[in-house]
């Protein structure tokens, strides 16, 4: 045993040193131009609650997992048409509205609770990372339903308006172009 | 007899390889397929609607591979009787663990319109004020994240700090290749577009006001 003595400075060496390291790669990047006009914002939560039984084991696993997501709607500039002008009142068509962004920030992703079966093994990152994925698309099922494309529609028209007041119009008429 | 016999295994094999072929086709079929796990049905609750009036601008799109190696202390090593004993030093054991994530991000960068505002001194000149481009949001979810390579044990929060780290990366990186810069010349761009459409006969500037002084505004 105390041969071993002299492993005793490495050791403290390998703890002192190597705690974590981080390396990044990039492989791809690409800067492109936008032209969306962000009209509303959402904050919703929601609680995930995940189950996994197996035909091949024992018991069964279980998570909460609770978050927070922010979404945005708004109109794209570039869809925008005239249809007529004259010196104080403008008619113009709106494009139809669209999800210009989800953002599901990791700091707001809580584990509530987990229960796994001794039979089973913990969930590995990769277990709960697919059942986040579930939470985005159910959330994107669910836009339809929470009406904000119809909120960001009805807010752009109020932010146009304003402006093309403040620019001399006294008479504004909105058209959405639907398809 | 023999000949018969061999026939039904004939059979029965060439049954099952065409089952199993089939199973690989239609996971319905597959009694022993890993099921998915499941996820119960819940409430999907609007927590907060904003107004709001952000120009997006640019987008910066980015793919990163991260590769984190932690070493994990644990359990105290008895050491009593060892010379590290006698200067009062307790060491503990480490592990090895490693992840490799491979995330794409985006991060996007515009204005705020609700700070806009227009000047004029002799109608001849129009000046638009408004804030300098910001970086608005820098996403990161959790369908861009794949896990290629797990080996011990991670616990979530750390995971979520990993991730974390990665989305300000994705901001870090937009910065240096110049989103801000390509945002401020779109804003000139498009405003200047916009109001000369509605009004051709106005001459339009842009002037931006730094973000520090438009906060101040509000």
């Amino acid at each position: 045993m105390r041969k071993l003595y002299w492993i005793c400075p490495f050791v403290l060496f390998f703890n002192i040193s190597c705690l974590r390291s981080v390396s990044v790669d990039e492989v791809k990047q690409k800067l492109d131009k936008l032209t969306v006009l962000s009209t509303v914002e959402y904050k919703l939560n929601k609680v995930l609650i995940a189950e996994d039984h197996q035909w091949y084991s024992i018991g069964d696993r279980n998570v909460i997992i609770q978050f927070s997501a922010r979404l945005k709607a708004g109109i794209d500039l570039k869809k925008i048409t005239i249809n007529d002008i004259s010196s104080n009142s403008i008619s113009i068509t709106l494009p139809k509205p669209e999800i210009i962004m989800l953002d599901i920030d990791p700091d707001e992703v809580k584990y509530v609770y987990q229960r796994v079966s001794l039979a089973r093994s913990d969930f590995s990152s990769k277990d709960l990372n697919d059942i986040m994925i579930k939470g985005e698309k159910e959330i994107y099922e669910k836009v339809e339903a929470l009406g904000i494309l119809n909120e960001a529609s009805i807010s752009a028209k109020m932010f146009l308006e304003n402006w093309l007041k403040l620019n001399g119009f006294d008479k504004v008429e909105f058209k959405i172009n639907r398809a | 007899m023999i000949k018969s016999v061999n026939k039904i295994i004939l059979y029965a094999v060439a049954f099952l390889v065409a089952y199993v072929l089939l199973a690989n086709w239609v996971p319905f079929l597959n009694p022993f397929k890993k099921a998915d796990i499941t996820i119960i049905e819940s409430a999907l609750v609007v927590d907060e609607i904003k107004n709001n009036a952000e120009l997006f601008n640019a987008k910066y799109y980015t793919e990163l591979v991260l590769d984190t190696v932690k070493y994990d202390s644990y359990e105290s090593t008895d050491f009593s009787g060892s010379l590290m004993h006698l200067n009062h030093i307790q060491l503990k054991d480490s592990s090895k663990k490693e992840i490799v994530l491979i995330a794409s991000g985006h991060c996007y960068a515009g204005t705020d319109l609700n700070q806009l505002s227009i000047e004029t001194f002799d109608d001849s000149l129009y000046t638009i004020k408004v804030p300098e481009s910001k970086v608005l949001n820098t996403v990161v979810n959790p369908s861009d994240f794949t896990v290629y390579y797990e080996e011990g044990k991670w616990s979530p929060v750390e995971i979520n700090q990993i991730k974390s780290s990665l989305r300000a990366r994705v901001k870090s990186n937009a910065i240096s290749n110049g989103i801000l810069d390509m945002a401020n010349s779109r804003t000139q761009e498009l405003l200047v577009n916009f109001f000369q459409s509605v009004n051709p006969n106005r001459a339009y500037k842009v002037e931006f006001i730094s973000n520090k002084a438009a906060t101040n505004l509000d």
